[in-house]
């Protein structure tokens, strides 16, 4: 897609768009949608990571509600920005668990190890969100001179709190560097740098390399390297190499000169925690004199890293990137050659809508693809088209706490979004480094996680809510004390119980089998809570739960 | 009508089998089976500094450091690591060294992908994990990551990570409950094997009806993820899954699940010397130091691998592969700083079951530090250049399966097989 996205960029002009569209036009797919109930319950994970409550299932029931208005309102809860950040940080890779400098590296107490971990590993991310919730122009992702902080960052980076309007995400507020670095939004972020750290020999490669990859879709990795048979190796050094030998100039030409513009982040030594929490204007031209190159973009000359974030806003390959990483974000899938209409439609709508992120989603919500829930009797079947999804993570611990109230933590951490005491991987997600791809499908661990996370939920939400009034209870509000498996208020708690996790009302079979499956339990249990966690825990460990 | 336990397996019979309390997959028949071990450096180790004894050509060698030879497999020979001439010695007639593969790449994560999977591209199965998922699915656990790289596609459902500080052990003990902020205790057993019962009943249900496409993918996975965890849960008293410490005792960890058969495969990650890492751009010396311990570790694997018993009648290492490798190798010379940068070709070992020991394949130009082209059949200089794909081919040679069906770009390394 890249490459064809260039070629359009480069080779098509506005009005020829319509003749290249028709001529590849896709066949359209042979996908049945979802039923309304499942695409809200599609559109309300995707796109702020939570349930529909069980009010707006009744909305959308009773005709009060139409899934147009949910999205929208959807796109617009407070939710929004987080979920945003999460899509962000399953792509770029920054949630890691560890950075080269720590807590007390900075004098901090080491119990502030976690919190600065994960303050960093959401600096891009968050800031993202926060140009995407904030209804800001895409540019300013790559141009503005703000970005997100807490006080903890604040605490050790030269970055001070700045007005501006308030997150949705807990802690963080809009903070600007006072180091002298440039305007660039996220390229000038220590959070992306510190990710993306880069040997001292190896002079911002990686991170120029990370550029093509998140910003520009242009991978210079995915291209194989071949050393030339031709050419020997006599040179003193692989620097040599890069500039005489053909193979490796290909890349390194357009490469380097990125690269080159990155010095300010050039590091000499890598576990530093004073190097590596500024920026250092003074060693901008150091890239010139290592490469001996100048600092360009892509053959356009640069005049410093002032001209990096403007150079990118400006390079048509970072829009169609952008709406290539949504389609893959909400499709959850890979984008395609096949995809090449549709993504050129959505980079229509993108630009429609002034390169605002919501208009994006919105349009990206409407395609085919995204509300595909089965195949047509007698279609070819193509299972990456994904009819249906496995919950993240990071979905599955706020769907859970929006349903019971428990967040599993240990220690001071989220269990479902770290890996060094906790289970992010081992349910299907991404720790950055290791793992950067998410599972896509059940596995052994995921189940095991999905047990233990069920029966810590249901038993905490039985315990405490089953011994107070009805009226302050959140989850379990039908049901009165003594009402026997089977009775009405037991049958009518069942009914919103399934409603809530599953987003539909169960079947006879199902009442049947719970019936009988609460009774057995009822019989050697100590309490009702006990009994009525079993049915939760029965009804969190189904892929009705956990898929959508 | 009042049910109990009893009253509900007569109620839904297919719960009588769902809840058997010994697993019929653990009573499979899949002895015989070759398994494998990984252990794997993370970071680009450099070859030239242990195993590939390329004096006289462009690369920087160990001072001081001799070319020696053991069991027809040449070494260097270097007083800072003599773990690997004692390695050699001691296991050369089983070890086979493949030298000159080229990654392609010189970034980390695009060369573990292309190492371990033979493709940049996402999506695919590793080398383990295809080898482990041709395994069928009468094991609990086909492949069981102790730690290390995994690329995980279509058979992530026979992947079973154990998280880098054994996480998997305290969700099967509940200790991950008990030690919540807000904890919880696990269920009684028995409401536990109702739970069981009905969630398989019904994940076998939604299975069979689950229509085409990813819906019924994952209704399929669900339900054979679902069994296999209850059958861990069953076993899990048996295993110290997050014991360990060493590698050769955290590699015993994954030794101990092929030798049940809950595995088929298992992989280990090494990082250096007290973690110091295999990516070496200052400091070369650290190589040594790595290597030192990796062979001083990988001897008491096999000794390990010798003293258990085999599934058929032998002893374990009648059975085992141990594959030892990295995503890179490094550049020849040393940089400013006493270090080497990346390179893009790489060498691998392979030792025991199945290996055709006492020699080294493929070897570096002694002035470009490229790749020699080998003959696959024989072993000796030809014209094919070993790329990952040649590797991933020849373990599943090694593991008894036909490389064409699922890897067409590449064929196996024949001369590294005892029984080709
Ligand atoms: C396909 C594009 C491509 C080609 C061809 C290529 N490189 Fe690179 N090179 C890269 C990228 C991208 C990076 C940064 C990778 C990273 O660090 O993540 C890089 C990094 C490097 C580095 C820094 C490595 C380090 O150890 O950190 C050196 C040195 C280098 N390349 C040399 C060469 C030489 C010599 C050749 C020719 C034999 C070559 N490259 C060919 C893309 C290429």
């Amino acid at each position: 897609m890249p490459y064809l996205a260039l070629i359009a960029a480069c080779s098509v002009a506005p009005d020829d768009t319509d003749a290249v569209v028709a001529a590849s036009a896709p066949v359209p797919l042979a996908v049945v949608p979802l039923d309304d109930a499942a695409l809200l319950r599609r559109l309300s994970l995707d796109l702020r990571g939570q349930l529909p409550t069980s009010e707006e299932h009744a909305a959308l029931a009773g005709g009060e509600l139409s899934l147009a208005e949910a999205a929208e309102a959807y796109l617009l809860d407070d939710a929004f920005e987080s979920r945003f950040a999460d899509l962000v940080a399953e792509q770029w890779l920054t949630r890691i668990d560890e950075f080269n400098v720590g807590a007390s590296d900075f004098r901090l107490h080491e119990s502030l190890d976690r919190s600065l971990v994960e303050d960093v590993g959401n600096e891009a991310p968050v800031f993202l969100a926060a140009v995407a919730a904030g209804d800001l122009p895409w540019t300013d992702a790559v141009l503005a001179d703000w970005t997100m902080t807490t006080d903890l960052l604040e605490s050790v980076w030269p970055v001070e709190s700045i007005d501006g309007p308030a997150s949705t995400l807990e802690g963080w507020h809009r903070g600007r560097y006072t180091d002298g670095r440039p305007r660039g939004g996220v390229v000038m972020t220590n959070g992306l740098w510190w990710r993306y750290w880069s040997a001292p020999n190896n002079y911002n490669r990686t991170r120029a390399a990370a550029i093509g990859r998140l910003l520009l879709c242009d991978d210079w990795l995915t291209r194989p390297i071949h050393v030339d048979p031709a050419q020997a190796l006599d040179v003193s050094s692989l620097e040599d190499a890069v500039s005489t030998q053909t193979t490796c100039v290909g890349c390194h030409d357009t490469l380097d000169p990125v690269a080159a513009s990155l010095f300010g982040f050039w590091w000499f030594d890598l576990y530093d925690p004073l190097e590596m929490r500024s920026y250092h204007a003074e060693r901008e031209q150091l890239g010139e004199h290592y490469f001996d190159a100048r600092q360009a973009w892509f053959g356009k000359a640069m005049e410093g890293p002032v001209d990096l974030g403007p150079r990118i806003a400006a390079d048509p390959r970072f829009m169609r990137c952008t709406v290539e990483r949504m389609a893959h974000a909400l499709w959850r899938r890979e984008t395609t050659d096949a995809d090449f209409t549709t993504i050129t439609a959505l980079e229509a709508d993108f630009a429609a809508g002034q390169y605002r992120m919501r208009p994006l989603l919105r349009a990206l919500t409407q395609t085919p693809e995204y509300r595909a829930g089965g195949w047509a009797e007698g279609a070819t079947v193509d299972t990456a088209v994904r009819t249906r999804r496995v919950m993240q993570p990071s979905q599955l611990a706020a769907a859970v706490e929006a349903l019971t109230g428990y967040r599993w933590r240990q220690e001071g951490y989220d269990q479902l979004s770290n890996d060094e005491i906790g289970f992010r991987v081992l349910a299907g997600g991404v720790d950055g480094l290791g793992v950067a791809i998410a599972d896509e499908s059940p596995s052994v661990s995921r189940a095991l996680v999905v047990q233990r996370l069920a029966q810590a939920a249901s038993q905490y939400v039985a315990e405490q809510e089953l011994g107070k009034p009805a009226s302050e209870r959140a989850l379990f509000t039908l049901v009165a004390e003594g009402d026997k498996p089977g009775s009405e208020g037991w049958l009518a708690q069942v009914e919103l119980l399934h409603l809530r996790a599953w987003g539909v009302r169960p079947t006879a079979t199902d009442l049947e089998e719970e019936v009988a499956f609460a009774e057995a339990v009822h019989a050697g249990a100590e309490t009702e809570a006990e009994a009525w966690a079993a049915v939760l825990e029965l009804l969190l460990r189904d892929p009705r739960f956990w898929t959508y | 009508m009042r049910f109990t336990r009893r009253g509900l397996l007569r109620a839904f019979p297919a719960l009588v089998g769902a809840a058997a309390l010994v697993p019929a997959r653990l009573r499979a028949d899949t002895a015989g089976e070759r398994k494998f071990l990984f252990v794997f450096c993370p970071g680009g180790w450099d070859p030239a500094w242990a195993i590939a004894p390329v004096f006289g050509s462009v690369a920087a060698m160990p001072e001081g450091a001799t070319s020696a030879t053991a069991n027809g497999i040449e070494y260097v020979n270097d007083r800072m690591s003599p773990a690997v001439g004692t390695f050699f010695q001691d296991w050369g007639t089983r070890a086979c060294l493949l030298h000159g593969i080229e990654s392609r790449s010189v970034a980390h994560d695009v060369c573990l992908r292309l190492i371990l999977t033979g493709s940049n591209l996402p999506g695919s199965d590793d080398w383990p994990l295809t080898l482990a998922a041709l395994s069928g699915e009468s094991r609990v656990m086909p492949y069981v990551n102790l730690s290390g790289p995994t690329y995980a596609g279509p058979a992530v459902s026979s992947l079973v990570r154990v998280g880098e500080n054994g996480q998997l052990a305290a969700l099967l003990d509940g200790s991950a409950l008990a030690n919540a902020e807000l904890p919880q205790r696990l269920p009684r057993a028995e409401r536990s094997a109702l739970t069981d019962a009905l969630l398989a009943l019904r994940l076998e249900r939604l299975a069979a009806e689950a229509g085409a496409g990813r819906a019924a993918e994952i209704a399929a996975s669900a339900s054979l993820s679902e069994s296999r965890r209850a059958d861990l849960v069953s076993v899990a008293d048996q295993l110290d899954l997050a014991g360990g410490v060493s590698l050769s005792e955290r590699a015993g960890v994954g030794l101990e699940c092929l030798q049940r058969g809950l595995s088929r495969v298992a992989m280990v990650e090494y990082i250096g010397f007290l973690g110091l890492t295999w990516d070496t751009h200052g400091a070369q010396v650290n190589q040594a130091g790595n290597f030192e311990e990796l062979f001083t570790e990988l001897s008491l694997i096999l000794t390990d691998l010798k003293a258990r018993p085999g599934t058929t009648g032998g002893t374990l290492a009648d059975e085992v592969t141990v594959v030892v490798m990295s995503e890179m190798g490094r550049f020849p010379r040393l940089n400013s700083r006493g270090g080497k940068e990346h390179w893009t070709y790489t060498s691998a070992l392979l030792v025991g079951a199945g290996v055709r020991g006492g020699q080294s394949i493929g070897g570096y130009h002694p002035e470009t530090y490229r790749g020699v082209g080998v003959n696959l059949a024989d072993g000796g200089e030809g014209d094919v250049a070993l790329n990952p794909s040649h590797l991933g081919a020849t373990l599943l040679a090694l593991g008894g399966h036909d490389p064409a069906e699922y890897i067409p770009d590449a064929e196996p390394i024949l001369a590294a097989l005892e029984d080709a």
